[in-house]
């Protein structure tokens, strides 16, 4: 039978001066010791200090010294699972390859919204088409549509992903800004990708309308629809439209597991 | 509080709506939750006959794709945080822990009395969110889809959040219980096995929920504020979320699958009039199975792209939880052994559930596998496993126990014949709904699909019938317990003939439990070898 | 019940039906206690981990940012909650001893730190806003980007975690109010002080987690 059933512990005075003195002192001794430097050591010696800080308040401030070793066990066990949860986060992180952080300097933001840009790029062209194919790669839409847009990519058989080479049947039009239409929002099963840039947008929605028949074309009408003006000279993009600054999926498997 | 009127039971003494409504009793309180978790098992189940609807065939039949992504959704948060989660702790664990303690309540009524409208509250957030535009992120609230998409997967955060606290706070509860209420005569050594396992559970809600709540309030914080760890473009690491959200939901499901254990472990003895095999053993591998809980969680990010040294360490580390799990199969196969073995409900159910949840659990060792689980990650293979064991575990678990303390909870007998019947059609039919699922996983049907390749459809179809016979099973079930409840044959104070000090009182137990101050004299199991 | 006083002197308690004795309310209430500061070092620890992860990988980054912080004010709350703990301690063992106005005076230091460590926080926080160096997508300080990209990261953290610390460090007050009134009403004894020795558990430990906070975010960086 634990000892504490019956026995209120009172601090005595004494104790509790000498362990606010004890905590002083270290709490001194950590803002000295943060002068120098121990390279490595740095945080194992301060997060030592702490540990010895942090025992004078478990032991007698809350009582731990003079309490029964269930509520010892029940704290303590605490830190315990705490050590685990960083041990194996830990491993994970530093088994990875230094290559994959980032150097000093250089950051996420600018590989993201990096590529090319085009003048008119609602107007299909020879260089647009050799970027939208770059994009279709890259982006993984091969994946469900097929290296030659057939719809048989692995990933889209089991979806019915959509044969490029159909003139019919596309439930939002077939002009380019149709396309770039579901490229924006979805479609079913199709995803959205606002987070790619609105050159690789336009870009991909052209070289995909290439794998099939001449496609309609898009009139000012249509185009209103994400804030162009064909009668101006770059259509007025740059207002209004949103880009989201996220990472691609390319670099992210470049990142994480190629390397 | 005093003493209850004789011949009143918690039932009708206090009388009146507030009185149920701001009570502090823990069998009140237990009832509340039961009532509420079964609300929620038919909507969760409402979800799930609507996502086999769609799939009966590739077509769209029901729903979009996008509203297909909310079903399957809802299905998940809604049984795991509001059904599987607090089915046995919460709603037999509540009512019965204080009366196998010999205890007159749990150790803080109010904290209990506060943990129910605290899921009351997280529900109704949950359920708010199908008015604001739903949530389409799985019940895995996965980043960076979590931290973008426009549903209202914020207010869902907040509700899981939430929901956290009330199952922090039973644990606590529970724990501080079996600590300090315990009757005298009653050591460690002579605790209840479902005691236990409750206990061994709460440990697990104490130590793994706050992570998770936290983890969720991060989700939330990156989606509302843009301070955020697990978005790259701010710096963090998508992979990082998937640890802290399995740190806390892989031993989750040792939450669910414990208290089952724990009422397997009740019901076996009792029916086969033998006491358990290995008592102190079947109380270690409690214990061994929730440690280990905390060390595997990683084996749900196999293909995450975390390193393959951490990956191999998950891999081994998880073949380790078969051990105990496997000590507690062959004692209670043991414990049968040249037992009396008595066929009633709550025996049929304990059947059903070393058969299916060894299945569950086998297929558990083939997903830990690393080499394998690459193929078999993300397919159905995964959705049969846990079907198996948190169904087939964990539902037949609770079933069994709701059987087993049925005439304890409302003094009334429930149509025998009839139980079987349900629980026979709830086995066959899951069988067929779920043993389908393992067949379509190994051939490469992905999880969280709308849609299939045509090969796939004859398997879809029967798992899609297999689920209405449960929907059957089940329906029947609620009829012949709503006219137990109403019109059953009397219980006597132990009709299963127990010798756990739940059944010393009468059925339903009075307000203060005991009508005098019981006292242990006799282990859990000593059942003296009798034959009918 | 309202005027009836116990043998020292105090409002007399009752302890719950269910419990044998005071004492036996006493220690299971104890008992729940840790275990709620078991969860609560749960509830932080996620917070750690993300720290520890990014600090070894950004290291560079996260020293830099580190520095901007300033540790002068850090050390001084670090003694701010050092001394209240030591001032909750005097409160509970005047209780202890039925020493009333001992326990209130000891009840107000307490209260009086609490509020000094949020003025100085509230300091830190607003210099900080001042000059743009704030968390996540709100950083607004070029320069500090500039030298240290992953500096918005470094300050999501920072602010997380000295805030859930500060919001623990605000409900503590709020409870030392709480008690106070309590002690004004002559409620807290030797025969029953239990709120308190729970409230003071509850401070010690948001004492503990600032230990490990100031080295962590303004010493080592």
């Amino acid at each position: 039978m634990s000892k504490d059933q019956h026995h209120h512990h009172i601090l005595a005075n004494s104790t509790s001066l000498k362990v606010l003195l004890f905590l002083f002192v270290f709490t001194f001794l950590t803002v000295f010791i943060a002068r120098f430097d121990f390279g490595a050591l740095n945080f194992p010696i301060a997060m030592l200090i702490a540990s010895a800080k942090a025992m004078a308040v478990m032991l007698y401030f809350m009582g731990l010294k003079y309490d029964d070793n269930q509520n010892r066990a029940i704290f303590f066990s605490g830190f315990a699972f705490f050590g685990l949860f960083v041990f194996f986060v830990a491993v994970d992180f530093f088994a990875r390859p230094s290559s994959q952080m980032p150097p000093r300097g250089q950051s996420f933001f600018a590989e993201v919204t990096g590529g090319p840009s085009f003048e008119r790029p609602w107007e299909v062209s020879e260089e647009i088409l050799a970027y939208g194919r770059e994009v279709y790669f890259d982006q993984a839409c091969h994946t469900c549509h097929g290296d030659e847009g057939f719809g048989d990519g692995i990933a889209g058989i089991a979806i019915g992903a959509r044969s490029f080479h159909d003139g019919e049947g596309w439930k939002n039009g077939r002009r380019p800004s149709d396309v770039y239409k579901t490229l924006m929002e979805g479609l079913g099963a199709m995803p959205a990708y606002p987070t790619i840039s609105v050159a690789a947008r336009w870009a991909v929605s052209h070289f995909v309308l290439d794998f099939g028949p001449e496609p309609p074309a898009d009139d000012a009408e249509s185009l209103a629809r994400f804030g162009i003006d064909p009668s101006l000279a770059d259509g007025g993009l740059g207002s209004g439209e949103e880009e989201r600054a996220t990472i691609p999926v390319d670099f992210a498997i470049e990142r994480y597991i190629l390397r | 509080m005093h003493h209850s009127p004789e011949g009143t039971t918690y039932l009708n003494y206090p009388k009146g709506l507030m009185s149920w409504l701001v009570t502090l009793d823990h069998k009140r309180i237990g009832m509340m939750y039961l009532a509420s978790v079964l609300f929620f098992f038919f909507v969760g189940g409402v979800f799930a006959l609507t996502i086999r609807l769609e799939l009966f065939t590739p077509e769209q039949n029901l729903l979009t794709a996008d509203q297909y992504n909310q079903a399957f959704t809802y299905h998940g948060v809604i049984m795991v945080f509001l059904v599987i989660i607090p089915m046995i702790p919460a709603a037999i664990g509540n009512f019965v822990l204080p009366l196998m303690l010999g205890a007159k309540d749990v150790a803080f009524p109010r904290m209990n009395l506060a943990s129910y409208y605290i899921f009351v509250a997280a529900s109704v957030m949950a359920v708010a969110t199908m008015f604001f535009g739903g949530v389409d992120t799985g019940w895995t609230f996965y980043t960076p889809y979590s931290t973008q998409t426009q549903t209202a997967t914020t207010l869902m955060l907040c509700a899981a959040f939430v929901a956290g606290f009330s199952s922090i706070f039973t644990g606590l509860n529970f724990m501080a219980t079996v600590h300090k209420l315990r009757a005298p005569g009653q050591g460690w050594g002579q605790l209840p096995l479902f005691v236990w396992a409750i206990y061994a559970t709460s440990v697990i809600q104490v130590l793994a929920t706050p992570v998770l709540g936290l983890t969720l309030a991060l989700v939330a914080l990156e989606r509302v504020a843009g301070v955020g760890i697990f978005d790259p473009a701010l710096g963090g690491d998508p992979v990082l979320f998937q640890h802290f959200f399995w740190f806390y939901s892989h031993p989750a499901v040792y939450i669910m699958i414990l208290p089952a254990m724990g009422v397997i472990n009740e019901v076996i003895p009792v029916f086969s009039r033998k006491p358990i095999f290995g008592y102190k053993a079947m109380a270690a591998a409690i214990f061994g199975i929730a440690l280990v809980a905390f060390a595997v969680w990683g084996h749900h990010m196999f293909t995450s792209g975390q390193t393959a040294l951490v990956n191999m360490l998950f891999s081994l580390i998880t073949m380790f939880v078969a051990v105990p799990t496997g000590i507690k199969v062959f004692s209670w196969i043991a414990t049968m052994y040249k037992g009396s073995i008595h066929f009633d409900a709550p025996m049929i159910y304990a059947f059903a559930f070393l058969f299916v949840f060894v299945i569950g659990g086998l297929t558990g060792v083939v997903l830990a596998t690393l080499g394998a689980d690459i193929h078999f990650h993300d397919t159905y293979y995964v959705v049969a496993h846990f079907h198996y064991v948190m169904v087939g575990g964990t539902l037949f678990g609770f079933m069994a126990g709701l059987h087993y303390w049925w005439p304890k909870f409302f003094g009334k007998m429930f149509n025998s014949f009839l139980a079987k019947l349900s629980a026979v059609l709830i086995l066959i039919g899951f069988n067929v709904t779920f043993f389908p699922q393992f067949i379509l996983g190994i051939q490469g049907m992905p999880r969280r699909y709308w849609s299939y390749i045509p090969e796939f459809t004859a398997l879809n179809q029967l798992s899609t019938i297999g689920s209405f016979v449960i929907a059957l099973g089940f329906f029947l079930a609620l009829g012949y317990l709503t006219h137990s409840f109403f019109f059953g044959k009397k219980a006597g104070s132990n009709p299963w003939r127990a010798l756990t000090l739940e059944w010393e009182s009468e059925s339903p137990p009075p307000l203060e439990n005991f009508r005098f101050d019981p006292v242990v004299t006799h282990g859990p199991y000593e059942f003296k070898g009798e034959r009918v | 019940m309202a005027g009836s006083v116990d043998t020292e002197g105090f409002k007399e308690h009752h302890p719950a039906h269910h419990f044998k004795d005071a004492d036996h309310e006493f220690f299971t209430v104890k008992n729940g206690m840790w275990l709620f500061m078991l969860q609560e070092i749960l509830f932080f620890a996620p917070l750690f981990v993300a720290y520890f992860t990014f600090k070894f990988i950004y290291f560079e980054d996260f020293q830099y940012s580190a520095a901007k912080l300033d540790w002068k004010l850090g050390a001084v709350n670090t003694v701010i909650l050092i001394v209240s703990s030591f001032t909750v301690v005097r409160a509970v063992v005047a209780a202890q001893r039925g020493n009333n106005e001992g326990l209130i005076e000891n009840l107000i230091y307490t209260i009086i730190c609490g509020f000094g460590f949020m003025i100085v926080k509230a300091i830190e926080y607003s210099s900080k806003i001042a000059d743009g160096v704030l968390p996540g997508a709100w950083m607004n300080n070029a320069a500090l980007v500039e030298a240290a990209p992953q500096a918005p990261l470094f300050y999501s953290l920072y602010f997380m975690m000295t805030g859930l610390h500060a919001l623990h460090v605000a409900v503590g007050i709020g409870l030392f109010a709480w008690l106070l009134l309590k002690a004004k009403r002559r409620e807290l004894g030797p025969k029953y002080y239990t709120p308190l020795e729970m409230t003071g558990l509850y401070w010690h430990f948001v004492d503990l987690v600032w230990i490990y906070l100031f080295p962590l975010l303004y010493l080592v960086g």
